[in-house]
């Protein structure tokens, strides 16, 4: 006879693997092992419990109210919008507006917006000369005006995003804390 | 608290920690009460000194307050609020005795008079005392790793997966420590060992 195994065993003891009664029923030494097994799970479960004093419990209290404002003061300080950043953002409006406008003179300058125009009133001239009118738009395009507008732009929100979000986790902090 | 079914059932860990990260302060507190009795006692069945397991237990809340932030709540925090009390009882152990929490210790047993299953009678009653009282002195004398995971089982009810998260250990290990612990508990049960 295949004695019942340990998890087998324990499992039983706690109640599950209902499917191996006709075997304990029928098996002392298997009978025996599951009652030493719950005598012992019942001691266990019955430990002696160490309970803190009720004054380590208000120091514990006090300790934690402690660590939740310095907490605060911390969130303050990496949240606090950087001075530099608002400036840097500022800047880098400024320039983008330089170069915004530049690119658009140069657009006019070099004919790219006369272009736009024609392409606009005269679409079977150009759908003549597909390919020259192509090269003629990619030549009339200020292509380095227009890259540094578009990275000055990716800069100055980010740096924007940058500034008005530490103001916002601020304000966030500060209801918290009020709260 | 929150209300179902005419019955008030406790928040869980989970959603209490959640409301801690929206801005209730008060939350962390409760999830704070929940654990000091559990942690504390754990510390201390593993320090043996009330003054130990209060620093650990204050230090466990300490550190739980401040990774709150940091942790996945689609977890039970269960785990997690004992795995930050067993490191610290860890390094405890590292400081105060070398390795003791990474060897299997052997102590000295002492025999014990048998007992009967259930007892409602007073002289039943008295060894039932007798036996709770010899069981507590047997996990007393084993190896803290063994208490731990004795502990977490039978006295905070955690399931194997979750100890072996707790105590960073594989589960198949937890698994060897609890049967190891558990048989040396029924031989000193059995044989009658003080």
């Amino acid at each position: 006879m295949n004695h019942l195994t340990w998890e087998q065993i324990e499992n039983y003891a706690e109640g599950r693997e209902r499917a191996l009664d006709a075997h304990v029923a029928d098996c002392a030494q298997c009978q025996h092992e599951i009652a030493a097994e719950r005598r012992l799970t019942h001691a266990l479960t019955r430990l002696e419990r160490f309970s803190p004093s009720p004054e380590f419990t208000a120091q514990l209290d006090r300790a934690l109210e402690q660590a939740e404002s310095n907490s605060l003061h911390q969130a303050l300080k990496t949240r606090r919008p950087s001075v530099w950043t608002g400036i840097a953002a500022l800047l880098a409006s400024l320039l983008l507006l330089i170069f915004a406008s530049q690119t658009i003179l140069l657009l006019q300058e070099g004919g790219a917006l006369d272009f736009l125009l024609l392409y606009f009133s005269r679409p079977d001239l150009l759908s003549m000369y597909p390919s020259e009118s192509l090269g003629a738009l990619i030549e009339s395009l200020p292509l380095v005006e227009f890259i540094l507008t578009l990275g000055l732009l990716y800069i100055a929100i980010t740096l924007a995003q940058q500034f008005f979000g530490g103001a916002n986790a601020l304000g966030q902090t500060m209801g918290k804390s009020e709260r | 608290m929150i209300l179902r079914g005419g019955m008030q059932t406790p928040e869980s860990d989970e959603a209490l920690a959640a409301r801690y990260l929206r801005g209730d302060t008060q939350a962390f507190r409760e999830l704070a009460t929940r654990y000091t009795t559990p942690i504390y006692n754990l510390a201390r069945r593993l320090t043996r000194d009330p003054m130990e397991a209060e620093n650990i237990t204050q230090e466990t809340m300490l550190r739980a307050l401040n990774a709150l932030p940091r942790v996945s709540l689609d977890r039970p925090l269960r785990p997690w609020f004992f795995k930050i009390a067993v490191n610290l009882c860890r390094q405890w152990a590292e400081r105060k005795r070398p390795q003791v929490f990474s060897e299997f210790q052997e102590t000295e047993e002492a025999g014990v008079e048998m007992i009967p299953d259930s007892a409602p009678s007073p002289l039943e009653q008295l060894e039932e005392a007798e036996l709770q009282a010899h069981v507590q002195r047997q996990v007393d004398r084993l190896p803290p790793v063994d208490q731990t995971v004795i502990v977490l089982r039978y006295v905070e009810g955690l399931s194997y997966e979750q100890i072996a998260e707790a105590m960073k250990l594989p589960l198949n290990t937890v698994r060897t420590r609890l049967r190891r612990a558990k048989l040396k508990l029924r031989a000193a049960l059995e044989e009658g060992e003080v």
